[in-house]
């Protein structure tokens, strides 16, 4: 049996029989190992891996290798990189204990030699205390090939994950710790050891090439994670669902690709409900404004879902699916000594969250932009439609040259048109409305539609054959009012103001 | 008065009216950030900054009928990127805005009531991103309006934020009210509170809008109201547009 930190501390120790664990701790939670799950679980670290390098690699059956000799400089330095990997592995929940060293099997055996880390239980980490060794903290580090071995001299020989007989050979030899087993002759250690030591020995110290295969990044993502305890309040859910939004992440990262909408499922607990099927999953679908990888940005549109969702049953297990995924390519940073670019307008990414965070609050549609539609009838003469943030040259200040075309020979056009015409009174054949009207310009007739009398489009009713003369008003109040008559009278449209 | 012991040269008046921290009362105060032209000079004239002010709130006290849409059109259609309407009291014309320098692809409507609303506005200001946020927020409380204060501060451009006239006697964070009413010469503006102090006149401004030029254009032909006929199609008695 395995034990976690808590366990630990009674004095419970990994291959003790599950009879004297219980005589230490008698309120020992004992749960099967699950070897299916455990893979899973590690796939999915190594997608949140992809966050930091493409050079992932599997080492099982419960470690991560991440090769970041490459990428250094992109996360600020060796030490700032390192802070990042630990808090976040630990963000994603994990207990772990962490290594770097310039070989994986000797950053390994560091590792098993370090102290275990725990994920705290509320938010990360204090920042105050160290995590390099050299400072003090439980992370062993060692960055020059040269100091290799001098590193791995003080390990005990628990590290090295050797055959119960031949740990006991060593241990007969005298050897307690790795730094003496590097001491002894090679030569001698492969006749009477066996040829495999004395080659981990040597890929360890990186004298023979030590080659992992890369972990195939998944061509979809689909994540799963199952909650530790039964989840009744929406809210308290972002932050498991933090943890697959990050795998997420890093999985788009190592693919240089975007996602455009995801699916969040909810799996209610089974026999939830009256039906003794329980319910089906609650399929929560996030849309983005544009492709993103940005963390920040999926988890806040996640919570504003969230926060508006009522459960129709507790939850216990989540799974993240990437609908829509593009290629995004990354960002260029300023060269050194390069001007950073001009202030011009409004940036297109903040405009993209702001809408991303209304639209996942308030629903899909209600958030629209507007087209002009070359069409006479008013009502039909504009059209929402979902807003272009990409073509920033049509945001700036032109004019489509396509639109004023089509409203060549139109008269004066209202900033408002209500949503029904709105009759009005008459006095002495003259239009009321707050007062009689003064009919400033006019006639102008549209008579148009009698293609599509009594069809809908765009789910709004359409105005059909119309045959009316529109009029610019003002009522004595000083109101610019769009009116017009038909054969059933005079009708309010539309407010110039 | 004591001198400064540093500075021996003598300090004249001028010296010290002219220092960025000394203000005269009868002076509009400095702000941090120009002011945007509002296409009116007598009304630039009496704005602190020169204009509607940018990272500040500015509530506009009208009724949804006054058109403070037509009376901000100017400005805004002389921003560059996307502008805000939060809540606008009717559906908007595509056309008509166009007319008034911005088309349709640059507007972004958000339809939402109350709480949602105001929220919506917050998020915007929030963000950023927009060029402009232009919000009607008739039953906004004074702890939204003070959250939306504090967004505005940080938001680079106008916030404008339309509330029913009644709101008038409640107190505001806003550093700028303004009431507007429909007057048959055009819109009676007064400001009713603006950084600096000392109240101005109130302003009849003639909206920039294509049809005011039609009423110019009719006084000086001294044309008589039309009377239209009605378009002839006989017998349809139901007094229902054609369409509802």
């Amino acid at each position: 049996m395995a034990a976690n930190g808590a366990a630990r501390q009674l004095g419970v120790a990994p291959g003790m029989g599950l009879a004297s664990a219980w005589g230490l701790a008698p309120e020992l939670k004992v749960t099967e190992r699950d070897g299916a799950a455990e893979t899973r679980a590690l796939a999915g670290l190594a997608c949140w891996g992809g966050n930091f390098t493409p050079q992932v690699s599997l080492d099982p059956p419960a470690g991560l290798l991440l090769e970041i000799g490459g990428c250094l400089r992109l996360f600020g330095g060796l030490p700032a990189l390192l802070q990042q990997a630990v808090d976040g592995a630990l963000a994603q929940g994990y207990s772990l204990a962490a290594a770097c060293a310039p070989t994986p099997l000797a950053a390994r055996w560091l590792a098993n030699g370090a102290p275990w880390l725990e994920p705290a239980a509320d938010g990360p980490r204090p920042a105050a205390t160290p995590l390099l060794a050299e400072n003090g903290g439980p992370l062993p580090v060692c960055a020059d090939p040269a100091r290799l071995g001098a590193a791995l001299a003080p390990l005990s020989l628990d590290c090295l994950e050797l055959p119960r007989q031949q740990r006991q050979r060593l241990e007969n030899f005298g050897v307690a710790c790795l730094g003496d087993l590097l001491a002894l002759p090679r030569a001698g250690l492969n006749r009477r050891l066996g040829l495999q030591l004395a080659a981990d020995l040597a890929r360890a110290l990186g004298e023979v090439p030590d080659p992992r295969p890369r972990f195939p990044f998944p061509d979809t993502f689909r994540q799963g994670l199952e909650l530790p305890a039964r989840v009744d309040d929406a809210p308290a859910l972002n932050f498991a669902a933090r943890r697959l939004l990050q795998q997420l992440q890093g999985w788009l990262a190592s693919r240089g690709a975007g996602v455009g909408r995801c699916t969040l499922e909810l799996q209610h607990e089974k026999y939830a409900g009256s039906t003794r099927r329980g319910l089906p999953p609650t399929r929560l679908v996030l849309g983005f404004a544009g492709l993103t990888r940005d963390g920040e940005r999926l988890q806040r549109v996640l919570s504003e879902r969230l926060g508006r969702l009522a459960l129709a049953a507790p939850v216990d297990a989540l799974t993240l699916i990437a609908d829509q995924v593009e290629e995004l390519p990354g960002s260029d940073r300023q060269l050194p000594g390069q001007a950073p670019p001009e202030e011009e307008g409004t940036d297109p990414a903040r405009t993209a969250v702001a809408l991303e965070r209304i639209k996942a609050r308030l629903g899909e549609d209600k958030v629209y932009s507007l087209a002009a539609v070359p069409d006479h009838r008013p009502e039909q003469a504009t059209r929402r439609c979902a807003p272009n943030l990409d073509l920033h040259g049509i945001m700036a200040r032109t004019q489509d040259p396509g639109h004023s075309q089509a409203m060549a020979g139109q008269g004066p056009r209202p900033l408002w048109l209500l949503a029904h015409p709105q009759a009005l009174g008459e006095t002495q054949g003259r239009p009321r409305h707050g007062g009689p009207l003064q009919l400033l310009a006019g006639p102008e007739r549209i008579e148009s539609g009698w293609w599509d009398e009594g069809e809908s489009a765009d789910g709004l009713p359409a105005p059909g054959d119309l045959r009316r003369d529109y009029f610019v008003a003002r009522n004595p109040a000083g109101e610019w009012l769009w009116v017009f008559r038909d054969e059933s009278g005079w009708f309010l449209h539309g407010r110039f103001a | 008065m004591s001198a400064l012991p540093s500075s021996p040269a003598p300090v004249t008046l001028a010296d010290l009216l002219a220092r960025p921290d000394v203000w005269r009362g009868d002076a509009l105060a400095r702000v941090k950030a120009p002011g945007l032209a509002t296409g009116y000079p007598e009304l630039d004239r009496e704005l602190p900054g020169g204009g509607w002010p940018r990272q500040a709130l500015s509530e506009f006290l009208a009724p949804p009928e006054a058109g403070v849409a037509g009376l901000l059109a100017p400005a805004l259609a002389a921003l560059a990127g996307p502008l805000l309407l939060v809540a606008p009291p009717w559906p908007l014309h595509a056309a008509g805005w166009a007319a008034a320098g911005l088309p349709g692809q640059r507007l972004l409507v958000v339809e939402a009531r109350g709480q949602d609303a105001a929220w919506a506005c917050e998020t915007a200001l929030e963000e950023g991103g927009f060029a402009a946020v232009l919000a009607w927020l008739p039953d906004i409380d004074a702890r939204g309006l003070r959250r939306l204060q504090l967004a505005a501060e940080s938001f680079s451009g106008p916030a404008c934020l339309v509330r029913p006239p009644a709101r008038l006697r409640e107190s505001s964070p806003a550093p700028l009210r303004l009431t507007v009413e429909c007057r048959p010469q055009g819109l009676l503006v007064q400001i009713v509170k603006r950084r600096g102090g000392g109240l101005p006149p109130p302003l009849t401004l003639v909206p920039r809008l294509a049809v005011a030029r039609l009423q110019e254009r009719d006084r000086a032909l001294a044309r008589p109201a039309l009377s239209p006929a009605a378009p002839g199609r006989p017998g349809a008695p139901a007094r229902r547009p054609v369409h509802a």
